[in-house]
């Protein structure tokens, strides 16, 4: 239970973006409490990932406020997201294929150690740590140096959902991170969500699947053509009410 | 071929690794080279000429740097242009003189390029450079986000690496080598010519590619390019050394050019 007096960890207000001449988002007001699962859902065009990537540092608002434990930010770049505790796992798969495992697990975050007259990566406990990680997430890899390309789909996602987790962020921030993924494995991320909670983070995430949100989230968040136009907490809602809700707007206009 | 050349491949071989090209390195050699020998004619001390020619080429490189990631114009456009810029700057202010300065001894020219146990002192400075640039890529923060850049640019950004500004100073570091090479050269050769380093920036790609640097970048060695600077010296020398005629060399480095390059994309996939 959420109690009104706690500070959100990140409380965006009256955040306006448009694309030209299209408007994604007509100002909406939006909070992170620590330690729960807010969902974002909404149809396509509704204005979820927008709203995320501001979040995420990719797009700055045209207008509104940010603010993180009540302090005011401005988030120049992702990685001024990143340094404040918020991290990121985008639609796609965010990592590069070019790198193996370790090198993307670390990336912009990588352990350095001196020695003589520089700072240089710390492999081995860049490669230790890796494992751990994701052993932790659930998946065995045999040598933190291979190719992220011999990973499956729902392994690569786990890759990103565990390097995320690692950093302990404030905040996870998801955008679709089940998407494109097999039964088996959307249930073993939504498992890894609920173990995220647990340990105070708070998480937010899109999805399609609005029984997949329903199944973990606190709280749920409906934007349409760039408005909020429901928050409920999940023991006031039902999936179909939801559905119902995201549909019916789109028949009035 | 010679060890100037290696230096520039050094800096080229950052720059793809990052994903982008540069093709005014054959300009920027000469304008190092230029800079150089025209601060020793007007008595600067020498010192204080070689810190303005490398940091002539510092400056195009961040001339090409700033224009690629500000407007997002392809860099092997941009580099087109700085490479034209750069010759026609030299063209202008250089053609119509003959410069040498056979005349002037100092101890700066033989430690940057004099001689010891017979060969020419770039081979070291190559040899160093080489050794510091691969641990760089390798083994620092750097090199690891110049691979992630090359790799892909947009999903580096998204996870916190400052794409522009790692490409920003991969162009610099690019420019500076490349005229640093030239000074070398000045330091051997001891005269200038504006017709210096054309053709070089195909050259040079020649051997980064033939050095198992991917065309797309996000993966690239230093050890690859030194094999691929040895296997076009080797094939110059080799050429002379069986007395065929010196024209035939650029030819020949054509075919190796395309041969390399349908490797490079044929090998791909096993590489990722």
């Amino acid at each position: 239970m959420k109690k009104m007096e706690q500070v959100p960890i990140i409380e965006l207000k009256n955040i306006r973006k448009s694309y030209g001449r299209f408007e994604a988002l007509k100002g909406v007001d939006f909070r992170i409490y620590p330690g729960e699962i807010v969902g974002l859902v909404g149809d396509n065009g509704a204005g979820k990932s927008t709203l995320l990537k501001i979040m995420m540092g990719v797009f700055r608002p045209d207008e509104g406020e940010i603010f993180v434990e009540g302090k005011k930010v401005n988030f120049r770049s992702p990685s001024e997201s990143r340094e404040l505790g918020f991290e990121p796992v985008y639609q796609e798969s965010d990592l590069i294929s070019q790198l193996n495992i370790w090198r993307n697990f670390f990336l912009g975050k990588e352990i350095t150690k001196k020695f003589f007259i520089g700072k240089f990566l710390d492999k081995k406990k860049m490669r230790s740590i890796t494992s751990k990680a994701l052993d932790r997430i659930g998946i065995k890899i045999r040598d933190a140096d291979s190719d992220i390309m011999a990973l499956s789909g729902g392994e690569r996602r786990s890759v990103s959902i565990g390097r995320a987790w690692h950093f302990e962020g404030k905040v996870l921030i998801l955008d679709e991170p089940v998407t494109g993924l097999s039964v088996k494995e959307s249930e073993k991320v939504l498992e890894y969500l609920k173990k995220i909670k647990e340990t105070g983070c708070s998480v937010i995430m899109i999805t399609h699947n609005i029984y997949h949100v329903y199944d973990v989230a606190d709280r749920i968040a409906v934007l349409d053509r760039g408005i909020k136009i429901a928050e409920m907490r999940r023991e006031d809602s039902t999936p179909e009410k939801i559905i119902d809700m995201i549909r019916g707007k789109k028949k009035l206009i | 071929m010679s060890a100037e050349f290696g230096i520039v491949v050094v800096g080229v071989t950052f720059l793809m690794t990052g994903g982008e090209f540069d093709l005014s390195v054959g300009s920027v050699f000469a304008l190092g080279n230029f800079v150089f020998i025209y601060s020793t004619l007007q008595n600067f001390p020498i010192l204080l000429g070689f810190i303005l020619a490398i940091s002539c080429g510092v400056i195009i490189g961040a001339i090409n740097g700033w224009i690629t990631t500000k407007f997002a114009v392809p860099s092997l456009i941009v580099t087109i242009g700085t490479l034209w810029g750069v010759r026609g700057l030299l063209l202008f202010f250089a053609a119509r003189q003959w410069w040498t300065i056979h005349a002037i001894q100092s101890t700066f020219f033989d430690v940057l390029n004099g001689k010891t146990f017979g060969l020419y002192n770039a081979i070291f400075w190559l040899l160093a450079l080489l050794v510091i640039g691969h641990i760089i890529l390798e083994n620092t923060r750097f090199g690891n986000q110049i691979r992630a850049c090359g790799g892909n640019k947009v999903n580096a950004r998204f996870i916190g690496v400052n794409v522009n500004k790692l490409k920003m100073l991969t162009f610099m570091l690019t420019g500076g080598l490349a005229a640093f090479a030239g000074t070398a050269n000045l330091g051997r050769f001891r005269y200038f010519h504006w017709y210096l380093g054309v053709g070089m920036e195909l050259e040079v790609i020649a051997a980064v590619v033939l050095g198992g640097t991917l065309l797309t970048g996000g993966y690239g060695t230093l050890i690859g390019s030194l094999i691929g600077i040895l296997l076009l010296s080797t094939l110059r020398n080799g050429m002379i050394f069986l007395g065929v005629p010196g024209y035939w060399y650029e030819g020949v480095i054509g075919a190796f050019l395309i041969i390399a390059m349908v490797l490079n994309i044929r090998l791909r996939p096993k590489i990722q």
